[in-house]
């Protein structure tokens, strides 16, 4: 592919560009995975517009919908490199829109804080690359300690995708053979679970593990909770599939799910934070608004501080401890974040609920 | 691999496979009925389900079902499947008949290449599913459950529940009336004349215009009746849903042998039961991997499909 030729000299900030640099999110604002998109995209406005009331040299927000796909985001990022104005990338959203960016970035030299990307492969791919959350080396294991803890034969579902495979893998490495029930994998877009629940009631899992995304996990789980035979069966699955699009989807079908996150609960974690969003926007914020916010918030100090090259920032971002609202950041030089956080959550009532830190 | 599965699950596997089966059938002769009249693959008929599917989602949602409600009662439920049946298929038939209009018409009384056909067929998809993909945000759309899906019955492993022996009965129903049409209809006599021969058949006096235009109405009434029994068994739809079923029914009509309807049927029913075995058995991501070799075995050994006329002879 020739993008990666086209864009391999980075611009430098321009002159024109004084006073008026562009931070760009990466990530789905349409498409089947909008919800968590959109959710993270308002964090890093919420988080500029905050920027800009006290700044000198104002920043302004866009955004690069690749609707989590990693066959539009390379092309997409290109354009983010060819901005001269552009200084960083708060993104991607999705693992393997993620993977597939990250080296037009790269070769763009644009500086990269994804607010919830965690396949481990993004470890160590570039050093322009960084993420505020922990990645699937952490949230797998303590999958599969919730899947342990629930049952005793686990059933692991993945959906081929980069994040949703990998999950799944973490999950299997960390489960003794024989509580390994069996193994399937589906596809994106797959809306008959039918052979899945069969290959499940056969196995005699009493839990199940989807490594995936919502929009198919609300009909896998309605699927099992049709048949008798896997109705209480206890369902698993990693942070793709905690958003409130997935209680919308599967009704009162996705109670009762046991979900994990890096992502912190932002009433909590962040309480005055969480009233400013919701008189700003005027609904609850995502799993993961809150290290979206952060993830802008930490290019902001390096703006505030005089950076307004892309290396000068990302020198500030390799280097530089910035306490942001409800956490501090900081990341190692594999861009990994230094601060580990895992939490659990569940559906109760129609409602995301935080159960515990793990 | 794991065949055991094949025998603990072998009536739940087949029992769906069936059901998934009749849903393709009704979609697979729309495809085939169009091939038989004007030697044609309308690649834009999977759209013409896809506005099924969003016609019922809109008939529930202007009679305020909400996916959170409980299941309607039996009656009420009678009452609302018959207007979404009707009105889906309305629009639908409607849907097929205005892109015969738009889409292939002109081209066909200009003695146009069947390329250019092909060409415009696709364009037609794409517009149309671009067009749903703007309208909804690409979103996945949840239909409400308007039926309990607790099981009537068991038969060994499988779970009989309403809404697959629904599927069941109102397809058997639709292709019997499908065939009284065909066989016992003037306008049936039309479309296998037409079929046949069409200037033989323009020389005996039928309309051939008028035929392909209802030959198009049945097919997306079928495919409009299909997308009703789809939402009531799936419960889900986006912008894209025709084409992962329409590319299932095509095949099926293909594997059947297009141009014959019975085909259509056989192949229906032959695809959703391989497709069945071989995600249980395989994995599920196997599932279009099998599906395709097999079809491609087929067409290897018999050009013409299952039961399909031949091919070579048709008119190109």
């Amino acid at each position: 592919m020739a993008i990666g030729v086209t864009v391999a000299v980075a611009p430098s900030a321009n002159a024109a560009c004084a006073g008026n640099y562009k931070l760009y999110f990466q990530g789905a604002l349409t498409g089947p995975a909008a919800e968590t998109g959109i959710n993270e995209y308002n964090g890093v406005k919420l988080a500029i517009k905050d920027y800009n009331k006290t700044a000198s040299a104002k920043v302004d927000a866009d955004a690069i919908d690749t609707q989590a796909s990693g066959a539009q985001s390379p092309a997409l990022a290109a354009k983010v490199v060819a901005d001269e104005c552009a200084l960083g990338v708060i993104g991607g959203m999705y693992s393997g829109e993620t993977l597939a960016a990250v080296p037009v970035y790269d070769g763009g030299g644009v500086p990269v804080i994804s607010p919830s990307a965690t396949n481990p492969a993004l470890t160590n791919k570039s050093p322009v690359f960084h993420r505020v959350v922990a990645n699937d080396l952490v949230q797998g294991p303590a999958l599969a300690t919730i899947a342990q803890r629930v049952g005793k034969k686990i059933f692991v579902v993945d959906d081929a995708t980069p994040y949703g495979k990998g999950l799944a893998k973490i999950v299997k490495l960390n489960l003794k053979s024989s509580q390994l029930a069996g193994t399937d994998a589906v596809t994106e877009g797959t809306t008959n679970f039918s052979s899945v629940v069969s290959k499940v009631k056969s196995s005699k899992a009493d839990v199940v593990f989807y490594g995936g995304y919502y929009p198919e996990a609300s009909i896998f789980i309605k699927a099992l909770r049709d048949n008798p035979a896997t109705k209480n069966v206890k369902f698993v699955a990693g942070d793709g599939v905690l958003d409130a699009e997935f209680v919308k989807l599967a009704g009162k079908n996705a109670n009762g799910a046991y979900l994990t996150a890096p992502g912190l609960p932002m009433n909590t974690a962040a309480p005055k934070l969480y009233k400013a969003y919701k008189a700003e926007y005027n609904k609850e914020p995502g799993l993961y608004t809150l290290e979206a916010y952060n993830a802008a918030y930490f290019f902001l100090q390096a703006i505030k501080k005089g950076n307004t090259t892309r290396a000068s920032i990302n020198k500030f971002i390799d280097e530089e401890v910035v306490k942001g609202v409800g956490m501090t950041m900081s990341f190692g030089p594999s861009g990994d974040s230094e601060s580990i956080v895992m939490n659990e959550y569940t559906i109760k009532n129609g409602k995301v609920v935080w159960v515990r830190k793990l | 691999m794991d065949f055991s599965i094949l025998a603990s699950e072998f009536a739940s596997l087949t029992f769906d496979g069936i059901v998934v089966g009749a849903i393709y059938a009704l979609v697979a002769l729309g495809y085939t009925l169009v091939y038989g009249v004007l030697r044609l693959i309308n690649f834009a008929h999977s759209e013409i389900f896809m506005i099924g599917t969003m016609t019922c989602y809109g008939v529930t949602l202007a009679l305020g079902i909400s996916t959170s409600a409980d299941p309607l009662t039996l009656t009420s439920f009678s009452l609302v499947f018959l207007l979404i049946v009707l009105t889906a298929s309305l629009a639908s038939g409607a849907s097929a008949v205005v892109l015969e209009f738009v889409a292939y018409r002109r081209l066909r009384l200009m003695r146009a290449s069947r390329l250019s056909s092909l060409i415009s067929a696709i364009g037609a998809s794409f517009f149309l599913t671009e067009l749903f993909r703007i309208l909804t945000e690409s979103r996945n759309i949840a239909f409400p459950r308007l039926v309990d899906k607790e099981p009537l019955f068991v038969f060994s492993s499988a779970y009989i529940t309403f809404d697959k022996l629904l599927v069941l009965i109102g397809a058997a129903v639709l292709f019997f009336l499908l065939n009284r049409v065909i066989n016992h209809s003037k306008l049936g006599l039309g479309i296998r004349a037409v079929s046949q021969d069409e200037t033989t058949a323009v020389l005996m006096g039928v309309n051939v215009s008028k035929v392909v235009s209802l030959t198009f109405l049945v097919g997306g009434f079928l495919a409009g009746a299909g997308s009703a029994f789809y939402m009531v068994f799936y419960e889900t739809t986006k912008a894209n849903v025709g084409f992962l079923v329409g590319i299932s029914a095509f095949t099926a009509a293909v594997l059947g042998g297009i141009g014959n309807v019975r085909g259509a049927l056989l192949g229906s029913f032959t695809l959703g039961l391989i497709q069945q075995y071989s995600s249980a058995v395989l994995g599920y991501n196997w599932r279009d991997v099998v599906t395709f070799v097999i079809l491609v075995l087929v067409l290897l050994v018999k050009p013409t499909g299952l039961l399909g006329e031949a091919l070579q002879r048709a008119r190109v």
